[in-house]
């Protein structure tokens, strides 16, 4: 079992295949070697690393990406934005929280938990317009007049079609 | 690329750094599998207005900025009959990044001829900055092309990727652009990776910068002895395949009476030879010292060849030997059927047995081979471990790999230590296509 503390200073015991999804603790790991010292995670919080470790258990066994997968295999694996059923249902949360689930996958390297979290916010953003991102993500126009200016004569493309 | 402005750093969206938004953007554009692409792998990259970087930068300040920053959003462009207006647009928006262009006839057949070539002349435009280029020749475009490379104005110099496709259904191509085209290849310094796809055309291709290029496709009629010369010139090249399906006549099966010089490809890694012009007389003329994956087409077989050229390829890893024997090939060329003394062969040779994934393809001769075996348990000859399997849908494999992939592979039966193991999927499989 490995110890992990996480910024508001939760514990939590995982087995160690478990955790080794992320290759951060598992290099940890490999470092410190057999030890029962708690692992500090001081960039996720508990409810964060409940969900993690929840996907990490579910995903457990499943074989890795390799560290040295070639550009190929990484521009594959981007290149489809299908999401499984189990990920779908378990990544339905508030943006939130899927935001920061990304930027633990991203600091724990947990590569396909990062995939899932991307793909789903590209997927939100599909197919929408600018207007509409903007409603979704209670993102404001801040564009100067110039700007605007500019993104007006950049979209003549679309007139007398 | 800045931050968000302060309007903007309560939104939740803001928590994520620039390099997970580039992720996302990239994810947020590719597309699902619609058709393999040599270059791009499972790939459907039409231009969409309403999945686009454009859109992206009319969000806010720092996407536009980030949009703007990042090639990968506007390096591949697929037109498929996007306006004009939209594709000189997208161009215009970041005037140095290179350019992944795929012109596909195939994908935007049904809109008007003068369309392909309006577009071509938009990115002949630009040709400066070309990557890479796919694209589906008719008349215009490939007469259009022509011009392109006679230009010093106009040839693309930085185009590393070129790959080039026949499109015959109603605007046919003239033997002879084609051949002007490979011409005028050894303008394209920067060129590496080749696919020339015309299976129709015919060879030989003069003036190809075979020395250059590290990836060699060659998919047209080709002689065997155009092929012999080809691959000698591609002594910097790692993977090479050349690949005639349709069955040639006899004469063009052979290689010239006179001695030919033993050859030397140093860097080869990966061979792919089809077997329209029966290539295993090539391999007595080669030593490919780096060589990994060979997959080679039989008409009338020369083992010996074989074992000595495995014997002098050290690294080799995969070997697979297409003997699918058919009678109605019978019709055009003069292909000898595998005897069940080979079959033999093949599965016992020690120098074989030294690779780790062999597989001999004897579709059409799978029953004979299940009753070799059997056979052979009967004399108390027992044979080696084998494998027979189904890596396609018109190919049975049978030999030895050390881990089939279930994705792909479907496990027919397995011999082991004097038994053989039926899998459930040999029931189901197409008798038809076996015996």
């Amino acid at each position: 079992m490995v110890l992990l503390v996480t910024s508001d200073n939760e514990q939590f015991n995982a087995d160690k295949d478990v955790v080794e999804r992320s290759v951060l603790i598992k290099n940890m790991l490999e470092d410190v070697g057999e030890s029962d010292q708690p692992i500090p995670l001081p960039n996720v919080s508990s409810s964060v690393l409940k969900k993690v470790l929840e996907y990490c258990e579910h995903h457990r066994g499943e074989p890795l990406p390799s560290a040295d997968a070639d550009q190929s295999q990484d521009e594959t694996r981007k290149r489809t934005t299908d999401i499984s059923e189990w990920d779908q249902k378990f990544i339905t949360v508030d943006q939130e929280m899927l935001f920061e689930i990304i930027l633990a996958a991203n600091y724990l390297d947990i590569k396909s938990l990062l995939d899932v979290g991307c793909k789903t916010v590209a997927n939100m953003i599909k197919g929408k317009t600018p207007e509409e991102i903007r409603k979704l993500f209670n993102i404001v126009n801040d564009f100067t007049p110039e700007e605007e200016a500019q993104i007006k004569k950049e979209n003549e493309w679309a007139e007398d079609r | 690329m800045g931050t968000y402005s302060k309007e903007n750093v309560a939104s939740p969206v803001s928590s994520l750094p620039v390099e997970i938004l580039i992720l996302i953007f990239d994810i947020y554009l590719s597309r699902g599998p619609v058709f393999e692409d040599e270059f791009h792998g499972y790939y459907d990259g039409y231009l969409n207005s309403r999945c686009s970087p454009l859109i992206l930068m009319q969000v806010c300040s720092h996407w536009r900025a980030i949009a703007l920053a990042t090639p990968s959003l506007w390096t591949f462009i697929c037109p498929s009959y996007n306006p004009i207006r939209y594709i000189r647009h997208w161009l215009a928006i970041c005037p140095k990044y290179p350019l992944d262009l795929q012109l596909a006839n195939r994908a935007i057949e049904d809109v008007p001829r003068g369309y392909v070539y309006a577009v071509f002349n938009l990115f002949t435009k630009e040709a400066h900055r070309w990557r890479s280029l796919s694209i589906d020749f008719d008349h215009d475009v490939a007469e259009g092309f022509v011009k392109l490379l006679q230009s010093d104005r106009t040839v693309p110099l930085l185009l590393e990727d070129l790959k080039i496709e026949a499109f015959q259904l109603d605007h046919m191509v003239p033997v002879s652009t084609f051949h002007a085209i490979a011409a005028l290849l050894s303008r394209l310094k920067a060129l590496r990776r080749l696919i020339w796809v015309d299976s129709r055309g015919e060879g030989p291709l003069h003036g190809i910068p075979w020395s250059q290029l590290k990836t060699v496709t060659i998919k047209l009629p080709s002689s065997l002895e155009d092929i012999f010369s080809y691959l000698s010139q591609c002594t910097s090249a790692t993977q090479v395949e050349f690949c005639t399906e349709t069955p040639l006549q006899p004469q063009k099966t052979r290689l010239p009476s006179h001695r030919l010089p033993p050859l030397t490809l140093p860097h080869l890694t990966s061979i792919r030879l089809s077997r329209g012009c029966d290539p295993m007389w090539l391999l007595q003329h080669f030593t490919m010292p780096s060589l990994q994956h060979l997959e080679i087409g039989v008409l009338r077989r020369n083992q010996p060849f074989l074992e000595e050229f495995v014997k002098r390829s050290p690294h080799l890893h995969t070997l697979i030997v297409d003997e699918r024997y058919h009678e109605d090939y019978d019709l055009y060329v003069d292909q000898v059927p595998v005897s069940d003394h080979e079959i033999i062969a093949y599965l016992t040779n020690p120098s074989l047995r030294a690779i780790p994934r062999v597989g001999i393809d004897l579709t059409y001769a799978k029953e004979r081979t299940l009753a070799l075996i059997q056979q052979r348990l009967d004399a108390h000859r027992p044979l080696p471990p084998l494998l027979c399997w189904r890596p396609s849908l018109y190919q049975r494999l049978v030999g030895w790999w050390d881990k089939l992939d279930p994705t792909f592979d479907a496990l027919l039966f397995s011999y082991k230590e004097g038994s053989v193991e039926f899998s459930p999927e040999y029931e189901f499989d197409d008798s038809d296509c076996l015996s």
